[in-house]
């Protein structure tokens, strides 16, 4: 009997085999790398899903860039890979995948403006799919620097079809003045939970979120940091908070007594060659760090009302600060706004949240 | 399991008292009565082995790595009305699993992850699937018969069956979803479930093809087999991109009264 079901078996299997189709053309149409020769870049392109940001120095001429594009297999791409464009305005690339059933837009742009200063959260707008918004500042020349990014794009992968307002990042009508950030953890339910990650944290960050390897390598996914042409001094501004009641762990389990915090920090770091962006293991231990603003825990209060915090930036000492390096766009900063301090670990309480608004970031003049 | 185990044990319950019942009698003058009106009892007992496949499998399978048939079984108890010395129709009653464990890598593989009331996570799947399914079913085969010779029986028709319990559920592991299609945000993913239990489909109609070995007087060896003629999910199933039905050979043996 049990030689039969073998023999069965093994002739089932082979029959399925020998049935297996020949595979299909690629259907996906992605640009996966893109390079600019010379050393017109501060830093390598911000690669999205259909959007790529250039960082250029503001002295490039942007009349003649050629990106040089790889694709996905079989795919191509008009115009073609490292033809010379008018990068003043937005360039679009339309990627055709190898099976010719699949279009896929990149809007590419070049970003030489250099860091803003103030941050009052009243420029923001919905992201090309109207699921979430994402904010921006508006250069001295009105155009728009898309300074922060966030996790919203994940928890959109894991909770589609809510009101932007419910995504864990977003903006309030109740500003100190006008509109502001509005941070609130918020629960990722089934699907969260069983990834271990029970929680999808509010926060705001300046650099890029890679939503790829977000699900499996958290901390990787956020990678901090935008070119800065001067040296940080303080960070201040308005914040609100209110933590939620029940603080849970990241395997969604209730930690009793435990409270949830908020967090506010700055890093300025120095990069090279090797170290592009720092990530969410290595944003506040680098030894590519220079200086760190974080509010002090004293500071961290509950609070409906707007209160002022004032960070200062204290620089490592012994640390030498190279304006060489300053004026070749090396160095790199990043703003952390987060409405649970353990967010970035899964832990916290589902419903805090924080506000922020008219937030300065001030020079230093005493070199 | 989604339905009454009650339901499960009441039928096991009468199935076994009905073979026992009969084995007991043996030849009682009731069933000499019934073979002189050309009525013949047997009872069946064997495995189910098989697979819930789509057909003819479609590109987006690249490779089957492992199967496993698990062990499923059949017992039937079923009549023979003898219509002359070779031709004659048969019915029962089939209490039966068919179920199986696959490991598949796929690519371009539409489907949704996740539980109905929190959303869902629907796209395109390259990457590895589990799968593993088993349903229970009460079936009623009507099939014509021929006798070939004093031992070789052979049967074809139809079966009707009813879906008492039914799990089809597994895990997509080391691959990337696409969200929505292949244009969509890629997302890498190192192990997400899946459950399809609730939307399987409760009626069932299939094709059967059976041969029978009269190796003794009262015992015989046989082998049917089964091929489901609609697709193993609700008709408003959407999740999987394709229809499965349930294609099994059960072999085993028959007492004949």
């Amino acid at each position: 009997m049990k030689e039969v079901r073998i023999i069965f078996m093994v002739s089932l299997l082979a029959a399925l085999s020998s049935c297996i189709k020949e595979e299909l053309l690629n259907a996906e149409a992605d640009i996966l790398t893109c390079t600019v020769q010379g050393t017109v870049l501060k830093r390598q392109p911000r690669i999205g899903n259909d959007k790529i940001v250039l960082m250029v120095k503001s002295n490039a001429d942007l009349k003649h860039i050629a990106p040089l594009f790889t694709l996905t297999r079989g795919a191509t791409i008009a115009p073609e890979s490292g033809t010379p464009l008018d990068f003043s305005s937005p360039q679009y690339y339309t990627v055709t995948s190898e099976d010719r059933q699949w279009k896929k837009v990149y809007e590419v742009s070049c970003d030489t403006s250099a860091l803003q200063k103030k941050y009052d959260f009243e420029n923001y707008e919905l992201d090309a799919k109207q699921h979430y918004y994402l904010f921006y500042e508006l250069t001295e020349s009105g155009s728009k620097q898309y300074l922060w990014s966030c996790g919203n794009e994940l928890f959109d992968l894991i909770a589609s079809g809510s009101d932007p307002d419910n995504y864990p990042t977003t903006v309030s009508e109740a500003g100190k003045s006008g509109y502001c950030l509005m941070l609130q953890t918020k629960s990722t339910g089934v699907f969260g939970s069983w990834s271990d990650k029970p929680i999808a944290t509010g926060s705001l960050f300046m650099g890029a979120f890679e939503s790829d390897s977000a699900l499996i390598y958290p901390l990787k996914a956020t990678r901090f940091g935008t070119p800065i042409d001067f040296l940080p001094n303080e960070l201040t501004g308005y914040y609100k908070y209110k933590a939620g009641t029940v603080y849970t762990d990241k395997k969604g389990k209730t930690v009793p007594g435990a409270k949830d915090n908020f967090d506010i920090y700055a890093v300025l770091f120095e990069t090279d060659e090797g170290l592009n962006t720092l990530d969410g293991a290595n944003v506040l231990s680098s030894p590519s760090i220079i200086a760190i603003a974080r509010i002090d825990e004293s500071d961290r209060v509950e609070s409906d009302a707007w209160r002022m915090f004032k960070i200062p930036f204290v620089y490592k000492p012994g640390r030498a600060i190279d304006l060489q390096k300053l004026d070749d766009d090396k160095y790199s900063l990043t703003v952390v706004f987060s409405s649970s301090i353990a967010g970035d670990l899964f832990m916290g309480s589902v419903g805090s949240t924080l506000f922020i608004d008219e937030v300065v970031l001030s020079e230093k003049t005493d070199l | 399991m989604r339905r009454n185990t009650a339901r499960y044990g009441a039928l096991l319950l009468f199935l076994a008292s009905f073979i026992s019942v009969k084995a007991q009698e043996d030849r009682s003058a009731e069933v000499v009565r019934s073979s002189l009106i050309g009525l013949e009892y047997r009872v069946k007992a064997g495995f189910n082995v098989g697979g819930t496949a789509p057909l003819p499998l479609p590109a987006e399978i690249r490779s089957i790595e492992h199967y496993d048939p698990r062990l499923m079984f059949a017992i039937e108890g079923d009549v023979t009305k003898w219509l002359n010395s070779r031709l004659g129709v048969i019915t029962g009653l089939r209490f039966e699993s068919k179920g199986m464990k696959t490991d598949a890598k796929v690519k371009g593989y539409l489907m949704e992850m996740v539980s109905k009331q929190e959303g869902a996570l629907k796209g395109v799947w390259t990457g590895s699937v589990q799968t593993q399914s088993r349903s229970d079913y009460l079936t009623v085969p009507l099939l014509a018969t021929w006798k070939y010779n004093k031992r070789l029986q052979l049967e074809l028709g139809g079966y009707y069956s009813l879906l008492i319990d039914g799990n089809f559920s597994g895990t997509a592991y080391d691959g990337y979803l696409r969200k929505g299609d292949p244009t969509g945000e890629k997302v890498l993913v190192s192990e997400a479930a899946y459950d399809f239990s609730d939307d399987l489909r409760n009626n069932h109609f299939g094709l059967q093809m059976g041969a029978e070995w009269r190796a003794f007087t009262h015992l015989n060896i046989y082998g049917d087999f089964t091929w489901g003629v609609n697709n193993i999910f609700k008709d408003d199933f959407k999740s999987i991109s394709f229809a499965m039905y349930p294609i099994y050979l059960t072999l085993g043996f028959a007492y004949l009264f």
